[in-house]
């Protein structure tokens, strides 16, 4: 809209001009820039309006101000840069997790005074019976290995319904001590093939675990996953040292975009940016 | 690659309104209040930046309002606006560090700064306007500034960003008022910026601001 084509409706033009004629210009900036801003009063603004109207000057002023609101429209938009959004994320897990340990506390959660998610027809609402492991002592054991992340995302994990799967620690051969270089001497979770292709994986002990193992880092474990054509993975969810198979090997539990789905990904202890070694590759959950 | 159903969940976030996933989060979903963050960061962020100007600043505010918001969740009201609530709370954060900070001198936005990505297909003059704009709005009183920000350059209609400041209408639109004017001065768009201090001002006639 234009100023002039604001200061074309409803306007006495006679009126107007006798005003411009015999007063001289009865406005200021700020007086304009009230009318062009809704902020007088209807009587007010419809006789400033008739002013106006018949004066070339308070209209270019309004043109003006017309144009000072197109070019802030124009502004573009700033999305959030990821690492902002990341570290948001952070925090917010961080937050949860502390919910979450509250809540299983002895204080009464405030749940019942808050109204209620609507019940998915489709999905059950309590928490699965079985198998579930004791996510108590799960927790104690991921706390101390782990600090807060891993018992953040584990805790979220039990909230959200998963399903863990209680795999014996002791099958598939026997653990190798010092594997673990980030697990504060965890031992390898043992895996089969056949566990994990059915996604049959202690999520539980992976989320939030960043233990690489025979590839050191997460620089290395990007470059593994990158020769493997997984070049835009997002940030891991949890990295663990396993034994698949009786071989020595890193799962690295990646985000899908969904919430309710988790990409597997089993890299051999040889992998790098120029050697893809990817012993499995699964993706466990449910639309 | 298999599917295993091994994983069950309460809320399927990204079908659920707003209000679903504030309620589902109240009711212990670790995931729902994420989908929200998701959903309105982009705004809240731009929000921040343009009224605190400072990336590192903004980047604080806004995780702040956002934790503060996680907290409040269980005072959150259902028949406000999810998005106003949350909106507010970013806002708010942004005005409390403004506040705090007035003192203090601030940091012009970066010329290519987060989220503000220099289009090689922008022609020169263009920049020079989006950054000409930026400076003139850096310029503005601070509370001139968030009504700007968010009624012109976020969109917000009045009646909202009266909500947001916790301010009256008539506030936000005469704060509006004095900012624009300001900026078209600023901004070169009035042949004689200084006509219209020469003229008497009809101050019966001009509505009280907060009315």
């Amino acid at each position: 809209m234009t100023g002039n084509e604001r200061s074309g409706r409803g306007l006495d033009p006679v009126r107007g001009s006798e005003a411009a004629a015999t007063a001289g210009p009865r406005w200021s900036l700020d007086l304009l820039a009230d009318l062009h801003a809704g902020a007088l009063d209807p009587e007010v603004e419809a006789e400033l309006r008739s002013r106006v109207a018949a004066d070339p000057q308070a209209r270019e002023v309004l043109a003006a101000l017309d144009a000072t609101v197109d070019e802030l429209a124009a502004l573009p938009p700033v999305p959030m840069p990821a690492e902002v959004a990341e570290r948001i994320d952070k925090a917010l897990a961080a937050e949860a997790w502390e919910r979450e340990a509250s809540r299983r506390g002895p204080a009464p959660a405030p749940v019942e005074q808050l109204p209620s998610p609507p019940p998915p027809s489709s999905v059950p609402v309590e928490r699965p019976a079985a198998p579930v492991v004791d996510i108590e002592a799960a927790r104690q054991r991921r706390n101390r290995r782990l600090g807060w992340g891993a018992g953040l995302l584990a805790t979220a994990a039990a909230v959200l319904g998963l399903v863990f799967v209680n795999l014996p620690r002791d099958t598939g051969g026997s653990p190798q001590p010092g594997a673990a270089d980030d697990g504060a001497g965890s031992p390898p979770l043992a895996l089969s093939e056949g566990d994990v292709r059915a996604g049959k994986v202690p999520v539980n002990d992976v989320l939030g675990a960043r233990d690489y193992g025979p590839l050191e880092g997460p620089e290395r474990i990007r470059g593994c996953l990158a020769a493997a054509g997984i070049t835009d993975p997002g940030e891991p969810l949890g990295t663990r040292t396993v034994q698949l198979e009786q071989r020595k090997a890193v799962l690295v539990l990646l985000p899908t975009g969904e919430f309710t789905r988790y990409r597997l990904v089993v890299l051999g202890d040889e992998c790098g940016p120029d050697k893809p070694q990817v012993l499995s590759d699964t993706v466990i959950g449910r639309r | 690659m298999a599917i295993t159903p091994v994983i069950l969940t309460r809320v399927t976030a990204a079908a659920s309104s707003d209000a679903d996933l504030i309620a589902a989060h109240a009711a212990g979903d670790p995931h729902a209040f994420s989908e929200l963050v998701r959903r309105h960061r982009d705004r809240m962020w731009a929000v921040a930046l343009r009224t605190l100007r400072d990336p590192e600043e903004a980047a604080d505010a806004v995780q702040e309002a956002f934790i503060s918001a996680f907290r409040a969740a269980s005072s959150f009201r259902a028949e406000s606006q999810v998005t106003t609530w949350l909106h507010r709370i970013v806002v708010n954060a942004c005005l409390d560090r403004v506040r705090r900070r007035q003192s203090r001198p601030t940091v012009p936005l970066p010329e290519a700064g987060p989220g503000e990505p220099a289009s090689p297909r922008d022609a020169m003059a263009e920049r020079e306007t989006r950054l000409a704009v930026q400076d003139a709005l850096a310029g503005l009183p601070d509370e001139q500034r968030a009504a700007i920000v968010l009624v012109d350059v976020e969109g917000y209609s009045v009646a909202e960003t009266a909500r947001l400041l916790d301010v009256a209408e008539g506030t936000v639109k005469s704060r509006c008022a004095r900012g624009r004017a300001r900026l078209a001065k600023l901004l070169g768009h009035l042949r004689n910026p200084d006509a219209g201090a020469n003229v008497p001002d009809d101050a019966a006639m001009r509505r009280r601001e907060g009315r």
